[in-house]
C-alpha cells in the first residue's frame, strides 16, 4: 500500500507538470499526423443498420465501468446491446476501447477537445457500431456523435476519504448552491480528475476553484479513482453517481459524498453520425423494451438503489 | 320391588300347581336379575372410575400441550430477539450509522445506505416465514429523535408511538394500531459503543396464531393470545364470541398476579359452557400464553355423569326389559294353562256330547221302537175290537147266508119237485142269492177297510150318520147278544164332515166297547132291576142360525169313572182294565184323531152312574 502510495505520488509530482507541456507536443503531432492520414487515407465511414445487417454483427463498444460493463458478459450496456443485436438478429461482439479513443474508435476520427470545443485532427479505424458504456451526454460528445435516447440518469460528486477534515455539504435544497458550496471547499485541494469523460475538470471548470487538478494515468482505470482517494494519494476526487453508489456499498466508511459537481446528467448509447437507421432501429428496440418492464428490471438488477436518487426515473 | 309385584301377580293368576312347580325357575330367574343388576352397576362404577382417570389424563395431557406451546412460543421470540440483534448490528445499519456520522446527507449518499437497509430489511421480511406464512409484517429504523429512517410499509410519513429503544436485550411489547392490537419487537442500533437509533418489527399476526398461539382445533369457541405484564391482549381475531373473549380476559386479568401457571375451569359463554383457561409464561419473555378451550373439546362431550345416568338408564332398561319378559312369560303360562284346560273341557265336552248323541240314538230307537210297538199295539187293540165285532160280524154274514142257503134250496127244490120249473123263479132266486152274495161281501170289504185304514188320515167327505151307523152295525149283535141295550137317535139331516170315516168308526167302537165295558161291570154288581143301556146320538150344534158343528154323543149308564182317575183317561197306557182286556192306548188313541180332524172329545161323569163323551167336529160342505 505505501509502495503504491508512493509510486503514485512520485506520478503526481514529477509527471504532472511535464504533462501539460508534453500533452501539447503530443497535440501538435497528432494534428500533423491525422491531416497526413487524411490526405493519404481514404476516409472510413461507421456502418449503418445495412451494414450491421449484412456483416451480421454488431460491435459493442465499451470500456469495463462499474455496473454498465462488469465483463464482457455482464454488465447492464453488456446486456442492454446483447438483447438490441437479437433484437437486429445479428451477432454480438464487444469491443474493448478506452475513454479516450472510444468516440474515435466509432467515427473512425481523431480529435481534440478543449472544454467543448471539437478539433478532428485525423482518421482512424473504425472499430464499433455503438457505444454503450455509462457514457454520458456531453455537448463535446454531441458534436461528434449522436446520442440516442437517454436511458440512465447521472451526475457528477466529490468524494474523499472518510478521514478527511472536507465535510459534506448540507443540502440546500438548490443543487446549485449545493455545487457552489462543494466548489468553495476545493480550494486548496487535490482533486483527481479524468479527461476526456464526464469527469473531465473542464467540464465543470474546477480550475477555477483553486483546487489541485490530478489527471488520472491514462493507462489506468478509472475503477481504480476511488482507491487512490481512500489510500490518500489524492484527497478527492470526482465521480460520477453510479459508481459513487457502488463505492458506498463496496467501500462504506472509508469515503464520504462531500456534494454534488454537477447538475443532472444524463447517459445515452452513442451512434455514429452516419449511423441514423442503426440510432433509429435502437430507438425502436429500446421503446419497445422499456415499454414492457424489460429495462427497469435491467436497471434493477444493476443499480437498484438508482431510484431513491432518482425518483422520477423511468418514469 | 317389581320383582315382589310380578311374582305376586303371577301366583295370584296361576293355579296353585303352577305356583309349586314354577317357583323355582322364577327363584333363579330373580337370582339371574339382581346379578345384571350387579353386574351393571360394577360396570357403571368401573366405566365411571376409568371415565374420570381419562379425563384427568386428558387435562394433563392438555395442560402439557400448552406448556409446550408457550416453550415453543418461548424459542420462536428468542430467534426473533436473535434476528433483530443481528439486523440491529447488520453492516448495512452500521454503515449508516458511520455514514451519518461521517457528515453525508441524505441527498448525498445516505440514501443508498438507507435503501440498502431497506433491501436488507425487506430481504430479511421475504426469507423468515414459516410454511409460506412470512413472520414479520414491517421494519422500521428510527433514529434518536423517533424519526422514522427506514419503513418496509413505506409509511414513513406517519408517526406512532414507539417506546424509545435502550440498550440491551430486545423488548417486546404490545400497541394498538389501527384499532388492532400488534406484537412489537424493538431493539436498540448502536454506534462506537452508544445509542444511534431503534429498530423495530412488527410480528405477523397470521404467523403467530396459525402456527404458534391458535389451538389446533376448528372449535370457533377456542382461541388463544398473548398478554403482557401491563394487561394488553394480542388475541386473534377468530371467529370465538367477542363474550367469551371478554370473559376470558376478565378471568384471567383476577389471576394473573398468581404465580406459575394457573388452570381453572370455568362456566362461560352461551349456555354456561365449560372452558378450560391457561395463563402461562413464556419463557425468557415477559408475556403470557393464553388459552381457553371448551372442557369437552380435551375430555369429550361425554361427562362420567352422563355416563352413570346413561348407564342408569340402560340398567333400568335392561330390568324393566326383563321385569316385561318375565310378566309375559306369566301371561303364557297363564294362557297355556287356560288353553290346556279349555282342551280338556273341550275333550270332556266332545266325550258327553257323543254319550248324548248314543242317548239320543237310543231314544229315537226306543220311540221308534213304541211307536211299533204301540202300532202293535193298537193293531192288536183294533184286533181285539174286531174280535169282539167278530160275534155281530159273525151275525152279519149269518143273516145273508142264511137267506142264501134258503133260496139256494128252494131252487133245489124247484127244480127237484116241479117238473117244469119256471125260469123266472129260479131267476129271482139266484138274483136274491147274488143280492145276499153282495151284502156279505159288502159286509167283508168294510171289515177289511177298517182293519186297514183306520188310523189314517186320509179324509174325505162323509156323513156322520153313515159313519156311526156303520160301527153301530158291527156292535148291535153282540151287545144283543149280552143282554145291552143299544140306542141311536141320529140327526134327521145328514152331518157333512170331514174325516177318515174308517178312523171315526175306530173311535166310535172304542167308546162303545169302553161303555159297554161300564155298564157290564155295574150290571154285574146291580140287581135284576138295572137295565144297562148304551146310547148314539147325533146332532148339529148351529152357529149363526146354519149348523155348524156336528155333535156325536154316546152315554151310559155304567158305572162311570173314579174321580181319581179322571184326569189320567187320556193319557197313553192308562187304562183301569186288566192287562189282557185292555192296553190303556183307546182314548188317547180316540183324543189324537178326534183332534187331528180339527175337532174335540170331552166327558162328563157321575160316579157308579153314568158317563158321557161329546165329539165335536167341524160341519163342512157335501162333496160334489
Amino acid at each position: 500500500m505505501n509502495r503504491i502510495r508512493q509510486h503514485l505520488c512520485h506520478l503526481r509530482t514529477v509527471w504532472a507538470p511535464r504533462l501539460s507541456a508534453a500533452r501539447k507536443v503530443c497535440l501538435l503531432l497528432g494534428f500533423t499526423l491525422a491531416l497526413n492520414l487524411t490526405l493519404i487515407h481514404p476516409p472510413s465511414l461507421a456502418r449503418d443498420l445495412q451494414d450491421v445487417l449484412k456483416a451480421g454483427k454488431l460491435r459493442h463498444l465499451g470500456i469495463p465501468y462499474a455496473n454498465f460493463i462488469s465483463s464482457i458478459e455482464s454488465g447492464l450496456d453488456v446486456e442492454l446491446m446483447r438483447k438490441f443485436s437479437a433484437y437486429l438478429g445479428v451477432e454480438y461482439e464487444f469491443v474493448n476501447s478506452s475513454w479516450r479513443d472510444i468516440v474515435a474508435d466509432l467515427t473512425g476520427k481523431t480529435f481534440q477537445t478543449h472544454g467543448e470545443d471539437v478539433i478532428l485532427t485525423g482518421k482512424c479505424p473504425v472499430q464499433g457500431d455503438v457505444i454503450a458504456s455509462g457514457f454520458t451526454i456531453l455537448p463535446w460528445r454531441k458534436k461528434l456523435i449522436d446520442f440516442a435516447s437517454a436511458y440512465f440518469p447521472t451526475g457528477v460528486w466529490l468524494i474523499t476519504y472518510a478521514g478527511s477534515d472536507l465535510s459534506p455539504v448540507t443540502p440546500t435544497g438548490s443543487i446549485q448552491n449545493d455545487i457552489n458550496a462543494v466548489k468553495k471547499k476545493l480550494n486548496g485541494r487535490s482533486v483527481l480528475v479524468l479527461e476526456d469523460s464526464c469527469l473531465d475538470p473542464s467540464l465543470y471548470k474546477l480550475e477555477e476553484t483553486g483546487a489541485s487538478i490530478q489527471l488520472l494515468d491514462p493507462s489506468r482505470d478509472i475503477c481504480e479513482m476511488i482507491p487512490l482517494v481512500i489510500a490518500r494519494i489524492v484527497e478527492t476526487t470526482l465521480m460520477d453517481v453510479p459508481v459513487a453508489l457502488i463505492a458506498l456499498e463496496k467501500w462504506p466508511g472509508d469515503i464520504k459524498i462531500v456534494g454534488p459537481v454537477s447538475k443532472r446528467q444524463e447517459m445515452a448509447p452513442g451512434f455514429s453520425k452516419s449511423s441514423p437507421e442503426l440510432k433509429a432501429a435502437f430507438e425502436t428496440f429500446f421503446k419497445r423494451y422499456k415499454s414492457d418492464g424489460s429495462y427497469r428490471r435491467l436497471v434493477m438488477k444493476y443499480y437498484p438503489s438508482v431510484f431513491t436518487y432518482y425518483p422520477d426515473f423511468l418514469k | 320391588m317389581i320383582l315382589r309385584h310380578l311374582k305376586k301377580q303371577i301366583t295370584s293368576r296361576l293355579p296353585v300347581f303352577w305356583t309349586i312347580h314354577q317357583k323355582k325357575p322364577i327363584l333363579a330367574l330373580t337370582a339371574a336379575s339382581l346379578l345384571l343388576v350387579a353386574f351393571i352397576i360394577f360396570l357403571v362404577v368401573s366405566n365411571f372410575r376409568s371415565q374420570m382417570a381419562l379425563r384427568e389424563a386428558s387435562l394433563n395431557r392438555f395442560r402439557l400441550y400448552l406448556e409446550k406451546r408457550a416453550t415453543s412460543l418461548g424459542y420462536f421470540f428468542s430467534e426473533r430477539k436473535y434476528d433483530l440483534k443481528m439486523l440491529a448490528h447488520s453492516r448495512e445499519i452500521n454503515n449508516y450509522f458511520i455514514n451519518r456520522t461521517l457528515g453525508m446527507s441524505v441527498q448525498y449518499g445516505l440514501k443508498v445506505n438507507l435503501f440498502m437497509i431497506k433491501q436488507l430489511l425487506e430481504k430479511t421480511l421475504a426469507a423468515r416465514n414459516i410454511q409460506g406464512t412470512k413472520i414479520y409484517s414491517r421494519f422500521v429504523l428510527l433514529d434518536n429523535a423517533g424519526n422514522i429512517l427506514v419503513d418496509t410499509a413505506g409509511k414513513l410519513d406517519r408517526h406512532f408511538a414507539v417506546p424509545r429503544p435502550v440498550q440491551g436485550s430486545p423488548d417486546f411489547f404490545l400497541t394498538i394500531e389501527d384499532n388492532q392490537p400488534q406484537l412489537l419487537i424493538s431493539t436498540s442500533c448502536s454506534y462506537k459503543g452508544k445509542t444511534a437509533g431503534g429498530l423495530v418489527v412488527w410480528l405477523n399476526d397470521r404467523a403467530l396464531f396459525s402456527h404458534f398461539l391458535t389451538l389446533n382445533d376448528n372449535n370457533t369457541r377456542s382461541g388463544a393470545g398473548v398478554l403482557d405484564d401491563k394487561g394488553n391482549t394480542l388475541l386473534p381475531d377468530s371467529a370465538a364470541p367477542q363474550a367469551i373473549i371478554q370473559q376470558v380476559l376478565h378471568e384471567t386479568l383476577k389471576k394473573r398476579n398468581k404465580p406459575s401457571v394457573f388452570y381453572e375451569q370455568h362456566p362461560l359463554g352461551r349456555g354456561n359452557q365449560e372452558m378450560l383457561m391457561a395463563c402461562l409464561p413464556i419463557p425468557n419473555i415477559g408475556l403470557q400464553y393464553l388459552a381457553w378451550i371448551p372442557t369437552d373439546q380435551i375430555t369429550g362431550g361425554f361427562t362420567p355423569m352422563r355416563l352413570i345416568i346413561g348407564m342408569g338408564a340402560l340398567a333400568i332398561v335392561v330390568l324393566v326389559a326383563l321385569g316385561s319378559i318375565l310378566w309375559f312369560s306369566a301371561q303364557n303360562l297363564i294362557l297355556k294353562t287356560r288353553f290346556d284346560e279349555a282342551a280338556k273341557q273341550q275333550t270332556i265336552l266332545f266325550s258327553k256330547n257323543q254319550q248324548l248323541k248314543a242317548e239320543i240314538q237310543k231314544r229315537e230307537q226306543a220311540e221308534c221302537e213304541l211307536v211299533k210297538q204301540r202300532t202293535l199295539r193298537i193293531r192288536s187293540d183294533r184286533l181285539r175290537s174286531l174280535g169282539e165285532m167278530a160275534a155281530g160280524i159273525a151275525h152279519e154274514l149269518n143273516q145273508p147266508l142264511v137267506g142264501v142257503r134258503g133260496f139256494a134250496e128252494l131252487m133245489i127244490y124247484a127244480l127237484d119237485n116241479e117238473q117244469d120249473p119256471s125260469i123266472d123263479s129260479i131267476r129271482d132266486y139266484a138274483e136274491k142269492i147274488v143280492s145276499q152274495a153282495d151284502r156279505m161281501v159288502h159286509i167283508i170289504n168294510h171289515i177289511r177297510l177298517f182293519a186297514r185304514d183306520a188310523g189314517g188320515v186320509e179324509t174325505s167327505v162323509v156323513d156322520l150318520n153313515q159313519t156311526a151307523d156303520s160301527a153301530l152295525n158291527l156292535l148291535r149283535a153282540q151287545f144283543k147278544s149280552h143282554g145291552l141295550r143299544l140306542q141311536q137317535n141320529f140327526s134327521a139331516h145328514p152331518l157333512w164332515v170331514k174325516v177318515n170315516a174308517f178312523s171315526v168308526e175306530e173311535v166310535i167302537l172304542n167308546l162303545l166297547s169302553n161303555a159297554r165295558h161300564a155298564v157290564e161291570q155295574r150290571k154285574a154288581v146291580e140287581d135284576k132291576s138295572y137295565h144297562p143301556c148304551v146310547r148314539v146320538n147325533t146332532s148339529a150344534y148351529c152357529k149363526n142360525g146354519s149348523p155348524a158343528i156336528a155333535v156325536l154323543v154316546i152315554d151310559d149308564n155304567g158305572n162311570g169313572i173314579d174321580q181319581d182317575v179322571a184326569d189320567k183317561i187320556f193319557d197313553p197306557f192308562f187304562t183301569t182294565k186288566a192287562p189282557d182286556k185292555g192296553t190303556g192306548l183307546g182314548l188317547s188313541i180316540c183324543k189324537s184323531i178326534v183332534e187331528s180332524f180339527e175337532g174335540t172329545i170331552e166327558y162328563v161323569c157321575a160316579a157308579d152312574e153314568w158317563t158321557r163323551f161329546e165329539i165335536r167336529l167341524p160341519i163342512c160342505a157335501q162333496e160334489g
